[in-house]
């Protein structure tokens, strides 16, 4: 890829779609480390903690592929500017909502 | 070996902020200035240098933390709920997040400094730098401090 546009679009689709994955509970696949296998359906307690980290990095990452291949059809001039912008915009929005989001951590008292 | 494993995380993350951290202060630099003092040394480094360097290093210190993730999980993520401590909890799950979007930003992140002109959109190439930066010194902040409070053995 010779463009910024495609590659701007690349992050922020891999970092909404990821994090979205991951605040809408969307995990098709879990991982579980205890019994070393990986699930589409839940597993009883005694298979131990599920992981869908690695599920919603693949979700991001394909979902952000597809997304950089289309957006690469935007004319070079139309977008290098806003991909400029985006590059960083986008990411930095997601990085503020994974901070509001995960806030319960430490402020929610009922969490403690 | 998750212990050599962690150790090889941890090294390959000082390296990366470190490299991060010369090219976050130096991508600021206003005009040039001379190498007189040692901040000004530091603000003179030449930033292009460090680009293939930190990608490497950034998907380096990801593919380790995604491999030594399990054992967390199994290990420590429990010992931490039992203990009540949702804040190491809530830390790592930041973590865990951060690292995630500061991989996404690597393939504009190295556009803007390989591909582009120098004089070209130069507060997306600052902005940039310094948010990776911030992330990864919040993820090696937060994996240095729970390894303290307990560490994968």
């Amino acid at each position: 890829m010779n463009r910024l546009f495609p590659l701007a679009v690349f992050a922020t689709v891999f970092a909404v779609v990821y994090y979205g994955c991951f605040v809408f509970a969307f995990t098709p696949a879990r991982f579980y480390p205890l019994i070393g296998e990986v699930s589409m359906q839940d597993l009883p307690r005694t298979a131990g903690p599920a992981m869908g980290w690695y599920t919603w990095i693949v979700i991001g990452s394909i979902s952000a592929l597809v997304a950089s291949v289309v957006a690469y059809v935007v004319p070079k001039n139309a977008g290098e500017k806003f991909g400029a912008v985006l590059s960083w915009a986008a990411p930095l929005a997601v990085a503020l909502w994974i901070l509001y989001v995960e806030k319960h951590w430490f402020f929610d008292q009922a969490a403690q | 070996m998750i212990t050599v494993l962690l150790l090889i995380h941890g090294l390959a993350a000082v390296f990366l902020i470190g490299a991060l951290t010369h090219q976050a202060i130096g991508v600021w630099k206003s005009k040039p200035a001379p190498s007189a003092t040692f901040f000004q040394s530091l603000v003179n480094v030449r930033g292009m240098t460090y680009v293939n360097a930190i990608v490497i290093l950034y998907v380096f210190t990801a593919i380790m933390g995604a491999i030594i993730y399990p054992l967390y999980v199994l290990d420590v993520k429990g010992s931490l709920t039992d203990a009540q401590m949702n804040s190491a909890i809530g830390a790592f799950e930041v973590k865990e997040h951060f690292a995630i979007v500061g991989l996404a930003m690597l393939p504009s992140y190295w556009y803007l400094w390989k591909k582009v002109p120098a004089t070209e959109f130069l507060t997306s190439r600052r902005i940039n730098t310094t948010l990776i930066a911030v992330l990864a010194w919040a993820s090696f902040f937060v994996g240095h401090i729970l390894n303290n409070i307990k560490g994968l053995i």
